[in-house]
């Protein structure tokens, strides 16, 4: 055992990190990318500028020990290579939060920037999101909510994908979609609307963050969603949990919360096309409504909503022929042959698929 | 060096980490993941079982007991059997100074990191097959930690689509990698050589590690197929991908925790592969400092020449190791010693 405790004890020794390492580092914690000049990047790296926690705490994030810098290159591993020439220190973006890409860069696809993150080391679960004019002036806001911009988008988004408004974007997810199966996947997009500061209020930030919808990435030219659009993709790809649905009545607006939403789908060739069968399941609550509204009605009016949110999915599916609802990887699991037979792979699928879905809700 | 016998679990956790090195060394180029590559670790496994059965059977009756007595014939195995071994170490230590150098590019120097690990292989060969072994016993249970806490942080979603039919083209890349996969199956050879330190048991030895690798390489895959995808493919490195795709940020050094547990077991293994090369030394120590040596000569060697482990010559001298002295020689083993004892019978 002499030589075993030996061992550990010299990689123990040698394994950290020394402080020096850390200076000489310029640890990335966000990335925005616009068109640079010439078809080129122009990339915004939000860093830390070296703040901690103490020894033993996290390194601090907030907007105070976090800066913006600047670099322009033909690819984005030039832009990268221009940071470290104009900083002076290795480029480290192993700890990258997230990727907000100018939505002017949406026509260009995402193949690129796929596989320039998954070699330049950023963490593969990190989502990539589009934003609504130039990602820099994302990145570099300073909001009063003290931590970094980066942090509150973050957050912002994972919200948005928990209430089914947004689709996951991971980097993973992204590259086994655009770059290897051939799918199209919703990228969310992001908006910054900035407002006259209220006087009387010096807590209440002067910004808002929306994510008003996604952009269609995949084979064909980029499209926008809207956000029913993308809670039906979510509903259809089975990969809804939950869903607020705000719907007008006659006799009033009224709020409903579905929960513990489960969905299974099934594909079968029907004279000759694709037919996938959704079931949905879940449990509403009724969270507004004008008095002497039923639960029965409300129960009726949520399983509609959901019906109507999975019809907008596919219709969108149908218009732009981008199979963004997973139907050729069912086909390829369920129905090989058929799959094979079309010699286009995942494209012209989409618009020949009938869906059948069937929505049962109850009672919280 | 010691002599000390070790029991058939011991000898299969050492199978089963030097299986775990050339896994973790083993690089995804062609994006491949899913059935075809599980169903190719099927057969392989279905096959090391057939081919192990004399190893398995000659050191069952026959504990303790060496293939030949001696002479030419047991001077030529050995010999041959050094060579594959110091190959097999070299090429360890080459794949896992190209791993350094890929995932940690900048902070390592790749020559010193064959030479280092050659010389720690020496050390470990040095201090016997029962220090081996229980050294390989705490890292096994390391791996197992690092295993379930990497599986409970993983990020990934499983997504059952990935989990495709069998077609044409699957066997042709399960056939592919049946072929990868047994031709790293040296420890057969292993068996023949290392079961003369077994207390008993080579059958269980070799069970053992079968149920048990069969269990580890096809939940690796399948998690693999499950959450990763083609995108393993990008990452290189399988378990290095599933780790990379754990959220470990809490961990302070979860990253070097996992490299100190992988060096050491890189050591261990090529402890084990030099201590089974310096055999025809007469002076143990001075043959594992010698075939370590050896060891990193090559190292050194397939490094600069950029080799995989699947260079067509690689797979084919590998696979003839795994033959000739894994199966057809313990084979000859059992032929002699039944007929030896058909005529002893006679002569009684």
């Amino acid at each position: 055992m002499r030589f075993a405790a030996a061992i550990i004890a010299a990689a123990l020794l040698l394994s950290g990190c020394e402080a020096g390492m850390v200076q000489r580092r310029v640890v990335v914690h966000a990335l925005g990318i616009d068109p640079g000049e010439d078809g080129g990047y122009s990339v915004s790296y939000q860093i830390f500028t070296g703040g901690s926690g103490g020894d033993s705490g996290p390194v601090d994030a907030s907007e105070q020990t976090v800066i913006t810098l600047p670099a322009e290159g033909k690819t984005l591993f030039d832009a990268e290579s221009s940071l470290g020439l104009k900083t002076g220190r290795e480029v480290f973006l192993g700890d990258v939060e997230l990727i907000v890409i100018s939505d002017e860069l949406s026509g260009r696809g995402l193949s690129d920037p796929l596989q320039y993150f998954a070699r330049a080391g950023i963490y593969p679960g990190v989502n990539v999101i589009f934003c609504e004019g130039r990602a820099r002036d994302i990145i570099g806001e300073k909001l009063e909510q003290g931590s970094a911009t980066a942090i509150l988008l973050k957050g912002v988004l994972e919200k948005a994908i928990e209430g089914s408004r947004a689709c996951s974007s991971r980097i993973i997810e992204l590259s086994n979609a655009l770059l290897f199966d051939g799918g199209a996947r919703a990228v969310p997009l992001i908006s910054l609307e900035k407002r006259e500061k209220p006087e009387e209020s010096s807590s209440v930030s002067p910004v808002d963050i929306k994510i008003p919808g996604s952009i269609l990435i995949g084979e064909n030219d980029p499209a926008a969603l809207t956000e029913d659009e993308v809670a039906g993709i979510r509903l259809l790809r089975c990969n809804a949990e939950k869903i607020d649905l705000a719907i007008n009545t006659p006799s009033g607006d009224i709020s409903i919360g579905v929960d513990n939403i489960s969905a299974k789908r099934s594909v079968k060739i029907e004279n000759g096309s694709p037919a996938v069968t959704v079931y949905i399941a879940g449990k509403y609550r009724l969270e507004s409504a004008p008095d002497g509204f039923s639960e029965e009605e409300a129960k009726r009016l949520a399983e509609r909503e959901l019906l109507r949110l999975c019809g907008a999915a596919a219709e969108k599916s149908r218009e732009t022929g981008e199979d963004f609802l997973d139907v050729g990887r069912l086909l390829r699991k369920y129905e090989p042959e058929y799959f094979n037979a079309q010699n286009g792979g995942f494209s012209g699928i989409s618009d020949k698929t009938i869906f059948y879905v069937k929505a049962c809700l109850r009672k919280y | 060096m010691l002599n000390r016998k070790i029991t058939p679990g011991q000898l299969a956790l050492i199978f089963l980490l030097a299986r775990i090195m050339h896994t973790m060394l083993y690089r995804f180029d062609s994006f491949a993941s899913g059935t075809p590559l599980m169903a190719g670790q099927l057969l392989s496994t279905a096959a090391e079982a057939v081919l192990c059965v004399p190893a398995a059977v000659f050191f069952t009756k026959f504990p303790g007991a060496k293939i030949f007595e001696g002479g030419l014939p047991a001077r030529a195995v050995s010999v041959f059997e050094a060579a594959y071994f110091t190959v097999i170490a070299g090429g360890t230590v080459a794949l896992f100074a190209e791993f350094l150098q890929n995932k940690f590019s900048g902070t390592v120097f790749p020559a010193a990191a064959i030479v280092i690990l050659c010389a720690a292989a020496a050390y470990c060969a040095g201090g016997g097959l029962e220090g081996i072994a229980r050294a390989a016993a705490v890292v096994f249970w390391l791996f197992a930690a690092l295993f379930a806490v990497t599986a409970v942080l993983s990020e990934g979603k499983p997504d059952t689509l990935n989990l495709l039919p069998f077609d044409g083209e699957s066997a042709k890349a399960a056939a592919e990698y049946f072929v990868e996969s047994l031709s790293s199956a040296w420890w057969i050879p292993m068996l023949a050589a290392l079961s003369e330190s077994l207390r008993s048991g080579a059958a269980k030895a070799a069970a053992g590690f079968l149920i048990l690798k069969l269990a580890i390489i096809e939940t690796l895959l399948l998690l693999i197929t499950l959450i990763l995808w083609r995108y393993v493919g990008v990452l290189g490195y399988p378990i290095l991908a599933l780790g990379a795709y754990a959220k470990s940020d809490f961990v302070q050094r979860f990253d070097a925790i996992n490299m100190l547990v992988w060096t050491v077991n890189c050591a261990i293994v090529c402890g084990a592969y030099v201590f089974i090369a310096a055999r025809p030394f007469k002076k143990p120590k001075a043959g594992a400092i010698a075939m370590s040596a050896a060891a990193a000569v090559f190292g050194l060697w397939q490094y600069r020449r950029g080799l995989r482990f699947n260079e067509p010559w690689l797979i084919a001298f590998k696979l003839f190791g795994i033959f000739v002295l894994g199966t057809l020689l313990p084979l000859l083993g059992l032929i002699i010693r039944h007929s030896k004892n058909k005529k002893e019978a006679y002569a009684e």
